[in-house]
């Protein structure tokens, strides 16, 4: 069977109808697998019992995205058992439900921390950032021990604190107000790591208690 | 997802295969008109470059065959086509748990080797060490180093010795692993001045045989005596119920110095071991035990008679 070549000609010959058909079928694909997710999005609630961050660990967060820390570092353990051996249980989307930018990441330079909190000890993390080699000799972090230095700033803390409420995060009048006394006299240091410890056990989702059952084997 | 967005992304699923499968026929059946020079009659540059019509070639037409082929027994077989959750019902999660029981078929013949065997039986286990060495590395050794000779920057101890801060039977191990250890050497600055604390520490390293000043040393032991024997014990060879270690060892956690002890002594220490319960299994703590006590260090468990 032919087809007559006036129809192809109609579509080649008007540049303008080329170009719509295109972006059209272009669009088919994005509809399917993007807009469905921001309906998806607004499905996922916080986990009985997961609070928005602490104003000292909000602190933290804030340090550990200026700093780029996601740039190396993952915050997504996968569904696959070589991950789930070494990081503990996968994932879900209702931990990171605070996490505005989300941290998930994707590249790993150094391990995955979404449930490092708690692994090591507080001393410990503060020696690794000054300086990463003294306790992991083969690591290629840089060092952060200027962070010692830098103070927190209070009032952007509270700024931030205002905006997260508006998207969604329910803090109190009383915790921003009491957001500069939590952080007062702290260093960036001390903030980033109080962010870090808590990691995996303050926002842990219970539906990942039974799987860790599962999850943890030899 | 919702039945609306179920039925949208089938919707579009639909409308983008069965077009593309449309055009890809249709295309190739298209009667293109040629000129008796077998061209289009399209022609560039003066004439210089003329519109060919050639077949479109068969490698193409072959992976674009496959193409439409794969994306159809991917839609059966697994989940995309809206909430069609496909033939094989796979999901990751699925897909975790069955490698999970794979991976603890093949280990099956150890973990039943490692829940049989005391921990001191699986300190001669080659297999049981293997495995304990790769947990140790994984968990451990960011603090206590890769041969768990420890780090005096941290006062992680060494592990391979025979001193044991908290002590170093088997049941001592496990419970340090299991729940970890909060060490609390509490700050004297406020309560002593600074010769007196140079005198405790002179007397303190004096007990390890280290260079030292004399003259402070009865000066020290009597202030030793009235603050630091509470938990260090008159002798000074510690108390392991607290983990108070041991002074008379020349066996030091942060460092031999008399600056480092002094530090100690004003400020305090707080080494914090962090408990593993909520990380690990029993399986795992205990054959993080037995590798630990694998480092020819069992004299205190022999001793106490466990087997």
């Amino acid at each position: 069977m032919k087809i007559p070549f006036k129809y192809f000609e109609a579509i080649e010959k008007r540049t303008w109808l080329l170009g719509i058909l295109t972006a059209a079928f272009l669009s088919l694909g994005g509809l399917a697998e993007i807009t469905p997710l921001f309906a998806a999005a607004n499905s996922v609630k916080a986990p009985e019992g997961v609070k928005p961050y602490s104003a000292e660990r909000l602190a933290g967060f804030e340090v550990y995205v200026h700093n780029g820390c996601y740039l190396c570092h993952s915050q997504m353990i996968r569904h696959l058992s070589f991950e789930t051996q070494r990081y503990g249980a996968p994932s879900v989307a209702e931990e990171s439900v605070y996490d505005r930018p989300m941290q998930w990441g994707s590249k790993r330079t150094g391990p995955d921390l979404a449930r490092v909190g708690g692994k090591y000890s507080d001393d410990w993390q503060r020696q690794h950032l000054i300086d990463p080699r003294s306790v992991v000799h083969e690591s290629n972090m840089p060092k952060y021990g200027w962070l010692e230095d830098k103070e927190v700033d209070a009032k952007t803390l509270q700024n931030r604190m205002r905006a997260l409420r508006k998207l969604g995060a329910p803090y109190t009048d009383e915790e921003i107000e009491n957001a500069p006394a939590k952080v007062e006299g702290k260093t960036q240091m001390d903030v980033l790591i109080a962010y870090l410890q808590g990691l995996g056990i303050d926002n842990k989702a219970p539906a990942n208690e039974t799987q860790d059952k599962e999850v943890n084997h030899l | 997802m919702s039945n609306f967005w179920s039925g949208w992304v089938m919707a579009l699923v639909v409308i983008n295969y069965t077009t593309i499968l449309f055009l890809f026929i249709w295309a190739s059946r298209v009667d293109i008109p040629v000129d008796d020079d077998g061209t289009t009659g399209h022609t560039w540059a003066n004439g210089t470059i003329r519109e060919g019509l050639n077949k479109l070639p068969k490698w193409w037409l072959i992976m674009s065959t496959l193409g439409f082929i794969a994306a159809f027994i991917y839609l059966v077989r697994y989940p995309g086509f809206g909430n069609f959750e496909g033939v094989t019902g796979w999901t990751s999660t699925k897909q975790l748990h069955e490698q999970i029981i794979d991976s603890n078929a093949k280990k099956q013949p150890l973990i039943e080797q490692v829940q049989s065997q005391s921990v001191l039986q699986l300190t001669s286990n080659k297999e049981a060490l293997k495995v304990g060495l790769r947990l140790f590395e994984d968990n451990c050794a960011a603090c206590h180093g890769y041969q768990a000779q420890g780090s005096q920057k941290l006062g992680a101890p060494n592990l391979t010795d025979n001193v044991w801060l908290y002590g170093g039977k088997v049941s001592d191990v496990m419970h340090t692993i299991t729940y970890g250890r909060q060490g609390m050497m509490p700050a004297h600055s406020a309560m002593l001045d600074d010769s007196q604390i140079n005198s405790v520490a002179n007397y303190v390293v004096s007990l390890s045989g280290l260079a030292h000043n004399e003259g402070l040393v009865d000066k020290g032991k009597t202030i030793f005596a009235q603050r630091c024997a509470m938990c260090h014990s008159q002798d000074a060879t510690g108390n392991p119920m607290l983990g108070a270690p041991n002074l008379t060892d020349n066996d030091w956690l942060y460092g031999n110095s008399i600056t480092t002890v002094k530090e100690s002594i004003a400020n305090g220490r707080h080494g914090v071991m962090p408990g593993w319960k909520d990380r690990l299994n029993e399986n795992q703590i205990k054959l993080l035990a037995a590798w630990v006590l694998s480092h020819d260090n069992t004299e205190q468990a022999i001793a106490a008679g466990e087997k």
